[in-house]
């Protein structure tokens, strides 16, 4: 396979795709947001438990590819007990390492960033 | 397994196909009903153009300017005979996108009210719903959609209820589907319109049915058929619109400015009254007309009616392979005496593994297909496919190409161990 594809598919991203983190919903939610991926169709619904300033809790719902899902789980996951100061300063760059993915093509751009711009979207609307 | 075409003829003519992609892979391009590739007759054509006998149309009255003007008559008679129009019946516009907005813009805000229905099917395109679902908005008038069976085809029982029961004014619809592949039945649907609303207007996308099927604009008794030139081994950004004649003068026109003009003065303008000229706002795209031009005689040279058997060949071949692959199900026809109405692509889901991923997986190995929903998301919707792989084909694909599709397939399995 091609270096890009190997970095899309190691064995820890399919291992956060099949077994992803945080997956569910959470009925007493402070604030419930959906995010969709136009080109592909890919959605993911974020609920948000919130105290003070941070983040108490987090569930996500969606269907998505090996990269979407990976990267909202391990979104989800980051996000518990953070700041939204620290969960705003979350970028691009930032994704891309933790996955260890090197420069995402333009058209998988849009699938590792949906559950990051899902949690983002989410606490601008609190 | 007969073969009516023989590909390799044509496989020298598109030097793209020799590339290698990621390295050391061969190219298999599978992705033709987003856009075909094109051969070097057409890129020789546009380059011949610009570099001998640029000029704009219609202006200069200097050789160059004669020179480019016979060539852009020349190339929209060739490009309306390969469609069995005259060419005073096509309106060029950059794809069929635009010539839906453009009938829509046009002739839907002067003929259609609150009191009518615009009947489309649940299998359109974006392109051929969105600007009717606006113009409907503007209007105050009823969207209705043919249903799709679960099969891929139009509910015809459907068709009939709605045309016989609605003020239909619009029936809109795909000649194929880009994501099905199904090829709809024109000519019945068009009798069925006639028969219960005389007045109303049949216009079809046939963005995908051009690069397949053989087409005669007066044959098939439609009011507006839309093309676009990139999906048929022509240029990007030009496509056609035809338009009866005697329809086409009620029009309004689309775009105004220069060229499209008879007398302008400075409260107002008398529009052009040749047709071609009156919706040819501004400088048209002369080299996209003539590398249009050269993809019709490219196809022409093998006829349509022998790459459509060859199309099927791949239609059929392509649904025996991926049938036999377990995790595959395919969507739209797939019995084997159903198939001839399964056109240029075959689309399909792989259990337990995103279409994204399957995309990119077949890419590592060189295998180019599309995956997403297609621009039909009410389809996926409503057959809930959160995204489907589609294989498409043109003349240089082989059985060979879908036999490396299926062996990429593999790799699929492989990285995710299902």
């Amino acid at each position: 396979m091609s270096d890009s594809t190997d970095d899309l598919y190691r064995e820890f991203i399919i291992e956060e795709y099949s077994n992803p983190q945080n997956k569910g919903q959470l009925p007493d939610a402070d604030v419930v947001h959906k995010e969709e991926n136009a080109s592909c169709g890919d959605m993911m619904t974020v609920y948000l438990k919130v105290q003070d300033n941070s983040l108490s809790d987090i569930k996500w719902s969606g269907i998505g590819c090996a990269i979407s899902v990976a990267s909202m789980s391990l979104v989800s996951q980051y996000a518990k007990g953070k700041t939204f100061a620290e969960i705003q300063a979350v970028t691009k760059k930032d994704l891309e390492e933790v996955l260890g993915i090197r420069d995402i093509s333009p058209n998988r751009e849009k699938c590792l960033m949906l559950g990051l711009r899902a949690v983002q979207k989410a606490i601008i609307k609190l | 397994m007969n073969k009516t075409f023989d590909t390799s003829a044509s496989h020298a003519d598109f030097p793209i196909l020799s590339r290698l992609i990621h390295g050391d892979k061969h190219l298999i391009y599978l992705d033709n009903a987003a856009t075909s590739q094109k051969p070097r007759q057409v890129i020789d054509a546009i380059s011949n153009y610009y570099l001998n006998h640029n000029a704009n149309v219609h202006r200069g009255i200097h050789q160059l300017g004669d020179e480019s003007t016979k060539i852009f008559h020349q190339a929209r008679e060739t490009i309306a005979q390969f469609f069995g129009a005259q060419p005073t019946e096509l309106v060029t516009v950059r794809n069929t996108t635009e010539a839906v907005n453009l009938v829509a813009q046009t002739w839907g805000t002067a003929n259609i009210s609150s009191k009518d229905v615009i009947l489309l099917t649940e299998m359109e395109h974006h392109s051929n719903l969105v600007p009717w679902q606006e113009l409907a908005h503007r209007e105050g008038a009823q969207l209705a959609y043919i249903a799709v069976t679960p099969d891929g085809q139009l509910d015809l029982k459907d068709a009939d209820e709605k045309v016989r029961t609605l003020p239909v004014k619009l029936l809109a619809l795909s000649h194929v589907s880009n994501a099905l592949g199904t090829r709809n039945d024109i000519e019945l649907l068009g009798q069925l319109l006639k028969k219960y609303r005389p007045d109303a207007k049949l216009f079809v996308d046939g963005a995908q049915a051009a690069p397949h099927l053989p087409i005669n604009f007066h044959q098939l008794d439609v009011d507006f058929y839309a093309v676009s030139a990139h999906k048929m081994l022509g240029p990007m950004g030009i496509g056609g619109l035809f338009v009866r004649e005697k329809l086409l003068e009620t029009l309004t026109p689309f775009l105004f400015g220069g060229g499209m003009i008879n007398e302008v003065k400075l409260q107002e303008t008398i529009f052009a009254e040749e047709l071609d000229e009156r919706f040819t706002a501004g400088t048209p795209d002369v080299a996209g007309l003539v590398g249009w031009a050269a993809a019709c005689e490219y196809l022409q040279q093998f006829g349509m009616a022998e790459l459509l058997e060859h199309d099927q060949e791949l239609v059929k071949y392509t649904v025996e392979q991926l049938s036999a692959v377990p995790q595959v199900k395919l969507i739209g026809i797939t019995d084997p005496t159903q198939l001839e109405k399964r056109v240029g692509s075959v689309a399909f889901l792989y259990e337990g593994v995103h279409a994204h991923d399957v995309g990119q997986i077949l890419d590592s190995e060189g295998v180019a297909v599309r995956s997403g929903h297609h621009c039909t998301m009410p389809l996926h919707r409503k057959f809930e496919w959160a995204a489907t792989v589609r294989v498409s084909f043109q003349l240089y694909n082989t059985t060979h190409d879908i036999d490396a599709c299926v062996e990429a397939l593999k790799k699929v399995q492989k990285v995710f161990g299902i």
